[in-house]
């Protein structure tokens, strides 16, 4: 045997040795299907290994591809390519990296089989040159792994030799070239079946092998399963058509891990294998992954994740709920309000329908509900001024439970009450301003246009009165509604006669009490402006006792007026005629009108009937009230000057009366009005001063 | 003041947030360390 090698060595063409290549001899190890010489590189002064393609394989194996493949892998577990060259005698000479050490073969053989740190070691350095092999481009399959392919250097490492049966990788597979007993995956055996001999051993497998695809890079990971399963066991795994007896068969130790994953290389079905070496070399790395404790704390790490994502998620929506509850809560709550206000307004319960509704306010004060029957409460009570500055500036916002309709049609009632405030002011500009604005919320509303109409009058405009009052009838308005119209219209021309007439109409055909109230108050003033004093009255008093009390305060109040005008027409009647007036202002006062005109006159009313301290007390309620009006300290002058006046001289004390009037004169002055009762109380003084009562220095006695 | 149902949603909801956020903590802490002590066994099993 040594001659035939030696003989070999000397068959190497001189070509291929040159100088550098010296002390050539056969190598022990002899491959499959070459012929192996070791020789010493003297220009690297390293031994390489000489590799020539074995004489009956030359033409059968494609020298010349293994060789490119081989120059263009470098990594730490593959032996290193130096030179390569085509002889004259035809053959391609390898010069390679003499890697010195065992094959794994001759490893386990001598050594025994591996603990499974060690198996593990070899196995991940195995994934690590198949990853590189195989995300070359192309990629590179060895496609013969086995133990006697596989090196063990003196280092500990492995390192992978042989590449005779190496492919290029291509799409869909290819074709292997051999095959290894045990460690050949089953795609290796997939070649077509007539290639082989009838008798031939190989064929069984050949023909169970089909249909299980062809080579690819995942058969490189079922040697290195194979080659794992060898270490462990120090047994060549059987062909998978002889049943692969199970890892956990053998009396080893072995975590359920490593061996899931050997088995998991080891699928007869490519598809089934790890999909690439990076993935199983992953999986070696991360064995804790496949261990059943860690897939119990895994399970349990989902059932606490589930728990708490349903706790936060509940949580969340209970928020959710919760905030929109309470808006709902909160809405109804404004709604209740606004609707116990309204009840208490109707009933006259004034003081109480404000606390409601001013809560009702506090809790939204965007909502226009509240602040229109605050502003209704306001227009009943009399407080025009007030209700102006309540609506006056407020942003209204639409609630989610209000449609835009009816957003409107209150924000159109509510510029309506908003004229009638301006209106009561006599501030016709604005009223006129006020309705236009309701008019454009709600066009069809004939009491919106019947005070368009008269406010257009009221203003001067007596064409477009006129044109409203057309549109009025041609939109089918009702008698009443035409005739305080027209009366309006008539008595903004001053025709009073005229206007007396339609106003009566109105009243006697008006079914709503707004439209009876304002015709009798319009047909009093027509009264008044005719002389008529006891006509105003009787129609006052028809008015009151038509509208009843819910309704009636400001036909009331106009009645206590006329009574007090009256006095000056039958100044025999006087006592009478003051009582009667008083009657009817405290009634209103009582009912919660207590306006400024109902106030002032009720102590005027008290000072002529000699009631002074209750005039007093009133005036000193209303000073609190009313602290920059002049009027009222004008009026407690005036109560003090005809109190002390009623006494006898020497008991006189006009120290009040210097002071009220002192007070009046500054704000009078800074108010800047003419008023004829400040000229009385003027010449009041005057007298007094007169008559020795210095009023200038605290009202000294004479 | 009344509890009314909505406020109680609101707590009830804002309870169960704040516990599903302390017990997160806890669990995250505890299946840390758990996960630690499982890898440290494995590791000294194959090396």
């Amino acid at each position: 045997m040594a001659t035939v090698l030696e003989d070999r060595v000397s068959a190497i063409p001189p070509e291929v040795l040159g100088d550098d290549l010296v002390d050539v001899r056969p190598l022990g190890q002899q491959g499959g299907f070459s012929n192996l010489f070791r020789a010493h590189k003297v220009g690297l002064d390293v031994d390489v290994v000489i590799k020539r393609m074995k004489g009956r394989f030359q033409g059968k194996v494609d020298q010349r591809g293994e060789a490119r493949i081989m120059t263009a892998l470098r990594h730490q577990y593959l032996p290193r390519i130096y030179d390569l060259k085509l002889a004259s005698d035809g053959f391609f000479y390898t010069i390679m990296e003499l890697v010195e050490g065992r094959t794994l073969r001759e490893y386990i053989q001598q050594e025994g089989a591996l603990d499974q740190k060690q198996a593990l070691k070899w196995v991940r350095q195995l994934c690590e040159v198949a990853e590189y092999m195989h995300t070359r481009r192309p990629a590179i399959i060895h496609s013969d792994l086995k133990p006697e392919n596989v090196m063990i250097t003196p280092q500990g490492d492995i390192c992978v030799i042989d590449f005779n049966a190496s492919l290029e990788a291509q799409d869909g597979g290819r074709e292997a070239i051999g095959a290894s007993s045990g460690f050949a995956a089953p795609e290796q055996y997939n070649l077509p079946p007539e290639r082989f001999a009838p008798n031939s051993p190989l064929l069984p497998m050949v023909r169970a092998a089909q249909g299980f695809g062809k080579v690819t890079p995942r058969t490189d990971l079922y040697a290195i399963g194979a080659l794992g399963y060898y270490m462990l066991t120090g047994y060549d795994p059987k062909v998978w058509v002889e049943e692969v007896v199970p890892l956990e068969d053998y009396d080893i130790q072995l975590g359920d891990a490593f061996r899931q994953v050997l088995e998991r290389a080891m699928e007869p079905k490519a598809s089934d294998r790890f999909s690439s070496a990076g993935e199983m070399l992953r999986a070696l790395n991360n064995l804790s992954r496949l261990d059943g404790r860690y897939r119990r704390w895994l399970r349990r790490t989902r059932v606490a994740s589930l728990c708490v994502g349903i706790c936060l998620s509940l949580g969340v929506w209970g928020i959710l709920l919760g905030l929109r509850t309470l808006g709902e809560e909160s809405q109804n709550s404004y709604l209740t309000l606004v609707e116990q206000g309204s009840a208490l307004r109707q009933q006259q319960q004034y003081a109480q329908s404000a606390e409601y509704l001013l809560k009702a306010v506090a809790l939204d004060d965007s909502r226009i509900e509240a602040y229109s029957q605050l502003g209704a409460l306001l227009y009943q009570q009399g407080e025009y001024q007030q209700a102006i500055d309540l609506m006056e500036g407020v942003e209204f916002r639409r609630a989610d439970s209000m449609s835009q309709e009816e957003f409107e049609t209150a924000q159109g009632q509510l510029s309506y009450l908003e004229g009638n405030c301006f209106y009561r002011l006599e501030d016709y500009q604005r009223a006129l301003e006020c309705y236009q604005l309701a008019v454009w919320f709600i066009p069809g509303q004939p009491e919106y246009q019947r005070e368009l109409a008269i406010c257009y009058a009221r203003t001067g405009n007596q064409g477009l009165a006129e044109e409203t009052l057309a549109a009025m009838e041609s939109a089918g308005a009702s008698r009443q509604d035409l005739a305080l119209t027209r009366g309006e219209i008539t008595y903004a021309d001053g025709q009073y006669d005229q206007a007396l007439t339609y106003l009566l109409e109105a009243a006697q055909e008006a079914d709503d009490p707004a439209v009876m109230g304002r015709a009798y108050i319009q047909a009093a003033n027509c009264c008044m402006a005719l002389g008529e004093t006891d006509q105003e009255i009787a129609l006052l008093e028809e008015a009151c006792s038509r509208l009843g009390a819910a309704s009636n305060s400001l036909q009331t109040q106009m009645l206590a007026e006329a009574l007090l005008r009256k006095v000056s027409e039958e100044p025999e009647r006087s006592q009478e005629l003051y009582q009667q007036a008083l009657e009817l202002l405290q009634g209103l006062l009582e009912r919660g009108f207590a306006t400024f005109t109902v106030e002032q006159n009720t102590a005027v009313v008290l000072q002529v009937l000699d009631r002074y301290e209750e005039a007093e007390s009133l005036l000193l309620e209303m000073e609190q009230r009313y602290p920059a009006d002049y009027r009222v300290a004008m009026r407690l002058a005036l109560l003090y000057g005809d109190w002390e006046g009623s006494l006898a001289v020497n008991q006189r004390d006009y120290s009040k009366m210097a002071a009220s009037w002192q007070r009046a004169r500054q704000l009078y002055e800074a108010a800047g009005v003419q008023d004829s009762e400040m000229l009385r109380l003027e010449e009041m003084v005057k007298q007094l001063e007169q008559l020795g009562w210095n009023l200038e220095e605290g009202g000294a006695g004479a | 003041m009344t509890l009314t149902k909505g406020m109680l949603l609101l707590l009830g909801g804002g309870g169960l947030v704040a516990l599903g956020l302390v017990s997160g903590v806890v669990l995250l802490i505890v299946l840390r360390r758990q996960r630690r002590e499982i890898e440290e066994a494995v590791r000294r099993e194959y090396n």
